[in-house]
């Protein structure tokens, strides 16, 4: 291993999952998904099926308060209530081809919560998951500590 | 006879499919966007993978164990632009960036009557670049509005799809801001819902921390 590019950990690939069927004409229904204590999560793809694209997603890092999907005042027209983004832009199957690559990673911290509010516009119970893909990031011990 | 050194230290036993010139084949496909010189240069990883793979098979090359470049104190977010716009109108939407803005991808959607996709055109200003110290701020990201189909993936076709920007452009002076000018072309009296999709990545609010 190079000793310049290793960050001494270990990659597990790994998912999380969160399933919803949302119901029927929503606003920002509330679901929260939690990283497991064990291990940070390096998050590289956003996977999600759908019953109607009609659906619309905001995403929230608890912790920091941050905002995954983001808009401004100005940024919305015509009276549009901002709920979020239309699923089909975020991201949409694997067998789709659809998978969404963040092209850069996000590292999700352990025990952290992510909350996500669906609102639905298609007037039907829509059965959602979503699916966080990526890493597990297991530190692993130097050669130093291995040989001590 | 000497053949070709493919910069891993070893050359080719024999011309043709070998498994050293396979490799000298991926590496040379996949090498690094940058050189050695600039490692601090930032790189879009998709950029020389996009046209020619589909995007699952960058699973393995994207999970590289130590990539250099935007993973510090950046967080991936996906500003919206939306409206709803009756037919043929025009209209104009301005995205305020946070700190250090680079656009990775464009999507886009318009739906109307609440089920089939609509057609509309865009086009895309980042209204404080300067690239010539004399010129007024401002470039437009296309010579003139596109059809949403050749700007966006979206799911104009039915299934989601995006367009991935070669280099990522910045948007980091003070204050960055994106204008979105959006005309609507289906011709019904319902109005639309157009959204206008720029992912990227910003720096947190917090970083360094």
């Amino acid at each position: 291993m190079n000793p310049a590019t290793d960050d001494q950990f270990e990659r597990q690939y790994f998912s999380y999952v969160l399933d919803r069927i949302v119901p029927a004409s929503a606003v920002q229904d509330p679901n929260q998904l939690q990283i497991l204590s064990d291990a940070d999560f390096e998050w590289w793809w956003i996977i999600a099926s759908r019953t109607s694209g009609l659906l619309k997603v905001m995403m929230k890092e608890q912790a920091t308060g941050r905002d995954f999907i983001g808009t401004s005042p100005q940024a919305q027209a015509g009276g549009a209530v901002f709920n979020g983004i239309n699923i089909d832009n975020l991201c949409g199957t694997a067998a789709g081809n659809a998978s969404f690559p963040l092209a850069v990673p996000y590292i999700m911290p352990t025990t952290r919560v992510y909350s996500l509010y669906f609102t639905d516009a298609s007037a039907a119970p829509n059965t959602v998951e979503l699916v966080f893909s990526g890493f597990k990031l297991w530190p692993r011990p130097s050669q130093q500590q291995r040989a001590s | 006879m000497r053949f070709r050194n493919f910069g891993d230290g070893s050359d080719s036993q024999a011309a043709g499919n070998t498994q050293a010139s396979a490799a000298s084949r991926s590496a040379a496909f996949h090498q690094a966007m940058n050189p050695a010189c600039d490692p601090d240069v930032l790189t879009n990883y998709l950029a020389r993978m996009l046209p020619l793979h589909r995007t699952q098979s960058q699973v393995y090359k994207l999970g590289q164990k130590h990539p250099p470049g935007f993973e510090d104190g950046f967080t991936p977010i996906w500003e919206c632009a939306t409206a709803l716009l009756p037919g043929q109108q025009t209209t104009q939407l301005r995205i305020n960036f946070q700190r250090e803005f680079h656009l990775l991808a464009l999507m886009g959607s318009a739906v109307v009557g609440g089920v089939a996709p609509g057609a509309f055109r865009a086009q895309i200003y980042d209204t404080k670049k300067q690239y010539l110290p004399d010129s007024r701020p401002g470039v437009r990201l296309a010579a003139r509005g596109v059809i949403a189909a050749n700007y966006f993936g979206g799911n104009a076709s039915g299934a989601p799809q995006w367009f991935f920007l070669r280099e990522p452009h910045p948007f980091t002076e003070p204050d960055a801001q994106a204008l979105v000018i959006i005309q609507n072309q289906d011709t019904t009296l319902e109005s639309s819902e157009i959204q206008v999709v720029l992912y990227g990545v910003a720096r947190r609010f917090n970083w360094p921390d």
